[in-house]
């Protein structure tokens, strides 16, 4: 069956796709650290990181409706959190609406605030976007596994990322039996035998887990997982985030 | 023949109180090929999973002359190659090559005999393309020889193999036949496919309801149709007797 895949462009081959991890992770860190220490008054150098993310963009092929696509996923949260602010914000008033016996004032202040959010938070998702796409989730894994995250959350993650299609692909089984024999009923009777399926899915899971770790045992499992370390930096990977800081420095130093 | 596997008296039942196996008996020597037939709740998978000690019931499991007990289990999980029937639960780490080289690993092997362990049980089951791949990314089929390449790689001395054939397409399935006649490792199969047993077992168990009810040679016991009628089996298709 078809899943969305979170690494779908990461076979693609290109500079960015060669990188080591590792590198990318603090490259692309320290970019996001970069952006969100940026006075919210300089639109200029908000708009040269943005050129920098667009060429790396384009350097890594991933296709631009997909990272485009992407980057609205966490508009909404965004944006509940950041509406209220040009409201709540006190300072010079920019405009009053009224609403019957509701009385709404804009400051600057406040939508200064509310831009400094939305570009922040922007500029850094398109950072992860390009990261996470241009890697292979494995790669990831190994890459925080090396720099000392904690086994147990690199782990979790891994077998997340193993399982979470397989039961999907049972759920998708199970709805298609459903649906194959669903005729009529109504809404409520639909939705309590979504919740058995849900039940169902949960005692699998639970099964899959127990099979998995009998599997485990069975090839010498004692109780540490023990993966090989298969990354290396290499000249490249230095050439690169070196560009990267580079310009990223003298963003800063011009544009202020 | 030295014998690699003696079963002796073994009994299990399941927490819940179900019997599974009784009074099982059984040796295997080097080299053999062994099938264990029978009805659906037979044991043949209760059976497997005592052979390298997951399931630990009474009576006596030897591989290689050791004890299947707590002190034996790393020596004997790296001799016993247990395949289990999804794959979906053989196969539990992210990419193909991190899960055939997990066993290694656990073994303390050196990186250099990983990687070329590695690599030659890949190649043995034709998979060395999808060292990279994610689990997920792979066949039914394709999922199965990893499953096997997973235990491979441990260089055991016996393979234990739980419904090889079950879900494979014939061309799959062909080949995993030619695989298992060509392995020169002791082989032991839990299967309901009697033409796969006829094809590469030298003898055959048949359990029912946790007994051992009869053991000899395969053609012998897989044209014996009333012996298998009375355990809910049927003639091989492709034996001449069953031909139209």
């Amino acid at each position: 069956m078809h899943h969305f895949y979170i690494d779908e462009y990461s076979d693609l081959e290109s500079p960015l796709h060669r990188l080591d991890p590792r590198v990318k992770i603090i490259t692309f860190f320290s970019f996001v650290l970069f952006i969100i220490f940026t006075s919210p008054r300089s639109y200029f150098t908000f708009f040269l990181y943005g050129c920098v993310l667009c060429a790396l963009i384009g350097f890594s092929r991933i296709p631009w409706r997909f990272v485009l696509a992407h980057s609205l996923v966490i508009a909404p949260f965004v944006l509940m959190v950041a509406v209220f602010i040009p409201f709540l914000k006190k300072g010079q008033v920019a405009g009053a609406y009224s609403f019957g016996s509701i009385n709404l004032t804009v400051t600057y202040d406040g939508l200064i605030v509310f831009w400094n959010i939305l570009v922040k938070s922007y500029l850094s998702i398109i950072c992860v976007i390009i990261m996470m796409a241009s890697t292979k989730f494995t790669n990831f894994l190994r890459a925080l596994e090396k720099m000392r995250t904690p086994k147990i959350f690199t782990m979790i993650l891994s077998f997340m990322y193993r399982y979470v299609f397989v039961i999907i692909d049972e759920l998708m089984e199970m709805r298609q039996a459903k649906e194959a024999r669903s005729i009529g009923g109504t809404k409520w009777f639909h939705t309590k035998v979504l919740a058995n399926m849900l039940g169902v899915l949960f005692i699998r899971a639970y099964e899959q887990g127990e099979a998995v770790y009998l599997a485990m045992c069975a090839r010498g499992f004692q109780g540490e997982i023990k993966t090989m370390d298969r990354l290396k930096i290499s000249g490249f990977d230095i050439v690169f985030s070196c560009i990267i800081f580079a310009a990223l420095i003298s963003i800063r130093i011009l544009a202020g | 023949m030295t014998k690699i596997i003696e079963i002796n008296n073994l009994d299990y039942s399941y927490p819940d109180g179900t019997k599974a196996l009784s009074g099982i008996s059984l040796d295997v020597s080097e080299g053999e090929s062994v099938g264990i037939i029978g009805p659906n709740g037979a044991g043949k998978t209760s059976l497997l999973l005592h052979l390298n000690g997951i399931l630990d019931g009474k009576g006596s499991v030897k591989i290689c002359g050791l004890k299947v007990e707590n002190k034996n289990l790393p020596f004997i999980r790296s001799k016993v190659g247990l395949v289990f029937q999804d794959p979906d639960s053989q196969l539990f780490m992210p990419t193909v090559f991190d899960d055939v080289s997990f066993g290694p690993i656990n073994m303390d092997m050196p990186k250099d005999k990983v990687l070329s362990a590695v690599e030659k049980a890949l190649g043995e089951v034709d998979m060395l393309k999808a060292k990279e791949k994610i689990a997920h990314h792979l066949s039914f089929g394709e999922k199965k020889r990893v499953s096997i390449a997973t235990v491979l790689s441990m260089n055991p001395a016996i393979l234990a193999l739980d419904e090889p054939t079950g879900n494979l397409d014939p061309k799959h399935r062909k080949k995993l036949i030619e695989f298992i006649n060509n392995a020169r490792l002791t082989r032991i199969i839990a299967t309901h496919d009697l033409d796969l047993v006829l094809k590469v077992c030298s003898r055959v168990v048949i359990l029912d309801k946790g007994r051992l009810v009869s053991q000899g040679a395969s053609r012998d016991i897989l044209s014996n149709k009333p012996l298998l009628e009375a355990h809910e089996l049927e003639l091989p298709l492709s034996l001449p007797e069953n031909q139209c």
